[in-house]
């Protein structure tokens, strides 16, 4: 019946639009789009900022000449990252606006964030030779000030800049477009608490590194939002990004019988190792576990049922305002942008994409929702 | 509620209720016609029984790629001809089609109506990429095979889904790489892209930029067509903003043949490399005759097949064969071969997940091989559970474990006279690809 009514609406739709839109070729923007819209993932409040920041550029009318050339520079184009690229791409053609989005090549991922750091800088350095882009989105490998100096440039030069996922904080950006972290973390510890009794024992598989300032908040969320829940909350098991490291830390915890493990609340993209740890002592069903990013091997230990529930971010939102913010910056202005983020503004620069959670009952129509948009390709 | 076509035209099919108004030059317009006359008289109409086993498909027959209709449904029903002549399968093949306006939600909208009016296990096309993301889940829902022969077809992935897709056609990824060695071989060194606003021209645009910048070059910003009936005054004034060395244009034989003259008119500024989609007749035939000489250009490697197949195909039906037509072709062919061999093995038509090894099967080595012109040998041998490799109109096919063709060579072509001619092949590795995106 779901399916029916999807339909019934998607037709109506497409059928009305086109009723509508006689004499307009590309007008990509007004793209049918839009089982998407039908789909209770949609994100509603990003969905409205950003028709509510279009309509108020197309007021503009701004001549093709007048468009502020924008600049989305990544980390990579695959993986987590391409559905940003889809985003950024579909934004761009809805503005028809000129862009580039782009990605320094790192041959070698074992090499350090900073390492990487300057070959991206390397990018940022060339946009501001060519003194062509009036507005970038850059998602930084660092935070630290030889990174900070070159977007600082860009915004004395150029224009505004936003970063995407990944902030710098301590530069001139204007916005962070990304994940609240630690309300997220707070979202993912609800979840679990709906399949655990009062006074369960939870543990968080997360960052213990200071300096990696997004890992902290979400797994601090995390122990937050069980403890405010009515769990009770075992010391952290740290992820050190070492494969081996990570997964004797999950199965020693979940050997101790005196810690009594219930539940793991899993925080990053290895979320994983959590499954398999649980897979490895025996606890499938007595363990649960919820986790972020819908990664491959995660993907897997969901299907076999080692997970209750998944977070997974708007990669292709943080593509749609990574063009469209500082699009509207230069062409609106900091005020006017600013009065049309407040929906979805957290803390005064985060624009929040927020998070969905994938459970069994839900998996189907949030693949079908990917599927829609075009981003279903892996 | 189902509609018998078996004595109706092709272009009542398509829908021609809700045609939009022409916006065409009216010399294209003259054009389209008289490829539409010769379309109806030179192209037999599939038999429609009751039982047949039914394909749908959507296609442009108006709007901006009007241009590519008439010969990729020919293409289909030259193909579904040859399978049915064949007598092999224990039901003919029957096709419906219908018209997608060159307009995703128009084209959407039809491809649903189609799809919820009629019982169609297999499905074909559609060009734009929007449509095949928004008909996806009835697809799924239907559980259907869906194969993308479109140039610009995306890649469809459900491992969860008990329908299939099938993307027949090189991925962007190969022809962008492709194109990007050989712009910085010619000494490019700072380049962008001009593009219609879609997934397939953006992916292009992207991965180009990728290998391009890798390479050492610059990619400098890219623009997206205005809306028809502008004129490309700014455009124009924004590249020559930009200074590239030279600008790839990818979008439709109708739009770019507009936006060149207008190039031409303007002092033939800049230099310019043509996309995949433009390796089409229309282009040319919509331009004056030396506008356009020497101008190079990307397409898929058609392969050794190719050129008896456009020669076949003209003298049989009529209608010029456009690069897409092999993979249109191609689709049905391999289609019916894979239907066969499951038939051969179970007694029954497999289902889209099953499909999917037939297709594979019937594709790979080793096997007799089988050109895409002997089609009723390749139906009898599987008939018969021999082993057969596939020989297409577009070349061989591998099918990688998602569905799609990873047999990615290029072709260079240089536009000389009314003739596209081969100026060279360009191959690009994984690696030099350095994306699975």
């Amino acid at each position: 019946m779901r399916h029916e009514a999807l339909l019934s609406i998607v037709v109506a739709a497409t059928l009305a639009s086109a009723c509508g839109g006689m004499g307009v070729r590309h007008d990509a923007g007004a793209q049918p789009g839009d089982a998407a819209n039908v789909s209770p993932f949609v994100p509603v409040a990003i969905e409205n900022v950003i028709d509510a920041l279009v309509a108020a550029i197309s007021e503009k009318n701004l001549a093709p000449s007048a468009k502020p050339p924008v600049a989305v520079l990544l980390k990579d184009l695959t993986g987590f990252w391409a559905p940003v690229v889809v985003g950024a791409n579909r934004m761009s053609a809805r503005l028809v606006g000129p862009t580039v989005v782009e990605s320094p090549l790192i041959l070698d991922e074992s090499v350090s964030e900073d390492v990487k750091a300057v070959e991206q800088n390397s990018y940022i350095q060339r946009y501001l030779d060519q003194n062509i882009y009036q507005g970038m989105a850059v998602a930084p490998f660092s935070a630290a000030a030889g990174s900070v100096q070159y977007l600082d440039a860009f915004v004395a030069q150029c224009g505004p800049v936003v970063t995407i996922d990944s902030d710098s904080p301590g530069s001139q950006r204007s916005y962070n477009i990304g994940t609240a972290n630690y309300q997220a973390g707070v979202t993912a510890a609800n979840i679990l608490r709906k399949v655990l009794s009062p006074q369960d024992t939870i543990a968080v598989f997360g960052t213990t590194d200071t300096s990696w300032v997004s890992g902290i908040q979400r797994a601090q969320g995390a122990e937050d939002g069980a403890r405010a829940a009515g769990l009770t909350v075992a010391p952290r098991i740290p992820v050190v990004w070492n494969s081996e490291t990570d997964m004797a830390a999950v199965v020693s915890a979940l050997s101790d019988p005196a810690l009594g493990i219930k539940g793991l609340l899993c925080m990053y993209s290895n979320s994983y190792t959590c499954a398999a740890a649980v897979e490895a002592v025996g606890k499938k069903g007595l363990v649960q576990i919820v986790g972020f990013d819908l990664e491959a091997a995660t993907k897997n230990y969901f299907d076999q049922g080692y997970f209750y529930g998944i977070a997974v971010q708007r990669q292709f939102y943080m593509g749609q305002l990574g063009v469209l913010v500082p699009y509207s910056l230069e062409s609106l202005g900091a005020i006017r942008t600013a009065e049309l983020i407040q929906p979805i503004l957290v803390d005064g620069f985060l624009l929040d994409t927020g998070i969905d959670i994938i459970t069994s009952d839900t998996y189907d129509s949030y693949i079908d929702y990917l599927i829609s948009l075009g981003i279903n390709n892996s | 509620m189902r509609d018998r076509l078996g004595s109706q035209t092709s272009s009542r099919r398509r829908g021609a209720g809700r045609r939009r108004p022409n916006r065409l030059s009216p010399s294209l317009a003259v054009l389209i016609a008289g490829l539409l006359g010769v379309a109806c008289v030179s192209t037999q109409e599939s038999a429609d029984p009751v039982n047949a086993i039914h394909i749908g498909s959507t296609l442009p027959f108006s709007g901006t790629r009007a241009a590519s209709g008439v010969a990729l449904e020919t293409a289909l029903r030259l193909a579904i001809d040859r399978v049915n002549s064949a007598m092999v399968l224990p039901r003919p093949l029957a096709i419906e089609v219908r018209d997608s306006h060159s307009d995703d939600a128009l084209g959407t909208a039809n491809t649903l109506a189609l799809l919820q009016e009629e019982d169609i296990p297999f499905f074909i096309g559609p060009e734009e990429p929007r449509i095949a993301y928004q008909i996806a889940n009835a697809i799924k829902a239907q559980r259907m095979v869906n194969l993308l022969p479109g140039l610009g077809s995306p890649q469809i992935h459900d491992s969860t889904a008990r329908a299939a897709w099938f993307r027949l056609s090189p991925s962007p990824n190969y022809l962008a790489c492709a194109l990007a060695k050989r712009m910085f071989k010619d000494g490019i060194t700072r380049a962008n892209a001009v593009t219609d606003p879609d997934d397939y021209s953006a992916t292009f645009a992207t991965i180009f930029g990728r290998v391009f910048t890798s390479m050492g070059g610059t990619l400098l910003p890219g623009l997206q067509l205005p809306a028809s009936g502008s004129n490309f005054a700014e455009v124009f004034a924004t590249i020559e903003r930009f200074s590239p060395d030279a600008t790839m244009l990818i979008t439709s034989p109708s739009v770019a043949a507009g936006f060149l003259q207008e190039w031409a008119v303007r002092g033939k500024v800049g230099k310019w490399y043509l996309g995949p989609p433009l390796n089409n007749p229309a282009l040319l035939r919509n331009v004056p005759t030396g506008v356009l000489e020497g101008m190079l250009g990307i397409s898929p490697d058609l392969g050794a097949n190719a050129a008896k197949f456009d020669a076949d195909f003209e003298s049989m039906t009529g209608v010029p064969s456009l690069a897409g037509s092999h993979y249109y072709y191609d689709a049905v062919a391999m289609l019916a071969l894979a239907i066969a061999e499951g038939i051969a093995q179970t007694g029954v038509i497999p289902d889209p997940v099953t499909l999917k090894l037939h297709l594979q099967a019937i594709s790979s080595a080793p096997g007799e091989l089988i050109q895409y012109d002997d089609l009723s040998r390749g139906l009898a041998m599987v008939a018969a559970r021999q082993k057969i490799q596939y020989s297409g109109a577009a070349g061989a096919y591998v099918l990688n474990a998602d569905g799609d063709s990873i047999q990615n060579q290029a072709t260079i072509w240089r536009i000389t006279g009314s003739n596209f001619d081969y100026a060279g092949s360009e191959l690009c590795t994984d690696a030099e690809v350095l994306s699975s995106y």
